[in-house]
């Protein structure tokens, strides 16, 4: 029953990382359009997150992590033709963010798959632990 | 005398510690299906029949271990071994070897084992019962 225990640990820190992930991409979703306010400043940058699996001292055990949220600065960012904006350069074009929404919704997607995977170990792991205690009866 | 020491209560017992581990594994496996360079781990399959047989057998004597220095008696399962599975459907580039597909199979079939073990320890207890003239 304790490693039973531990497996709800584990499956509970996978779920929390897919959450980290999603908010993440929910933040560059949100901000596909935030453009650049002045000529040479950068617009938003798209953000990617890494994950690891590193032991952790109170549970005793290997656990999913976020190790880090990094920009994902491109070479160049997408230029669009927008005279009136504040941020228009001397041609009209203003610098917009490298967020490419079907990449942005196929990685939510995939979040989404593995902390439905994450959610369906708990509850298979939940029925064994009930399984478990209904031999007592 | 406790249910422990009947040696099939031993043996089901031993067989859902080895599950409890393994659903650990699994766990362990689908929490990383995103993590870089995270390749997946699977438990070494343990003879649990030849231990039946072992519980099983009409003159099975063996010696006692009542201090944690004694050798252990051939009836307790051989500790299985958390090892890298070699065989997987495929590796990401990322280098992460989880298939949550994959993965969820080997949790059904955790579970479904999971559950026979319990249902035959219920089998038993009950025949236990109707032999002590509860019915149930």
């Amino acid at each position: 029953m304790d490693q039973l225990f531990d497996t709800l640990t584990t499956s509970a820190y996978g779920m929390r990382a897919q959450g980290e992930r999603t908010r993440m991409i929910s933040e560059n979703i949100a901000n596909s359009n935030t453009a650049a306010n002045e000529p040479g400043q950068d617009p938003y940058t798209r953000k990617v997150i890494t994950f690891k699996n590193e032991l952790d001292r109170t549970y005793g055990q290997k656990l999913v992590k976020v190790e880090d949220i990094t920009e994902d600065r491109p070479e160049e960012f997408p230029l669009k033709y927008m005279a009136d904006h504040p941020g228009a350069d001397a041609n009209g074009y203003v610098r917009m963010p490298n967020v490419n929404m079907l990449i942005e919704v196929n990685d939510m997607r995939e979040a989404q798959r593995s902390y439905e995977a994450n959610l369906g170990m708990i509850e298979q792991t939940r029925g064994m632990m009930m399984r478990t205690i209904d031999l007592l009866r | 005398m406790t249910l422990q020491n009947i040696p099939l209560f031993q043996a089901m017992g031993a067989k859902m510690s080895y599950l409890d581990t393994k659903q650990g594994v699994i766990a362990q496996n689908i929490a990383n299906a995103d993590t870089p360079d995270y390749r997946a781990h699977e438990l070494t399959k343990v003879d649990f029949g030849s231990m039946l047989r072992e519980v099983s057998g009409r003159y099975n004597v063996k010696m006692e271990a009542t201090a944690p220095g004694h050798l252990s008696s051939n009836n307790d399962p051989a500790n299985p071994r958390n090892l890298k599975s070699r065989m997987t459907y495929e590796v990401a580039p990322a280098g992460n070897s989880v298939i949550i597909e994959e993965q969820m199979v080997n949790a059904t079939k955790n579970t479904m084992d999971y559950n026979l073990v319990t249902n035959l320890m219920r089998k038993n207890v009950s025949m236990y019962m109707t032999a002590l003239g509860k019915q149930q």
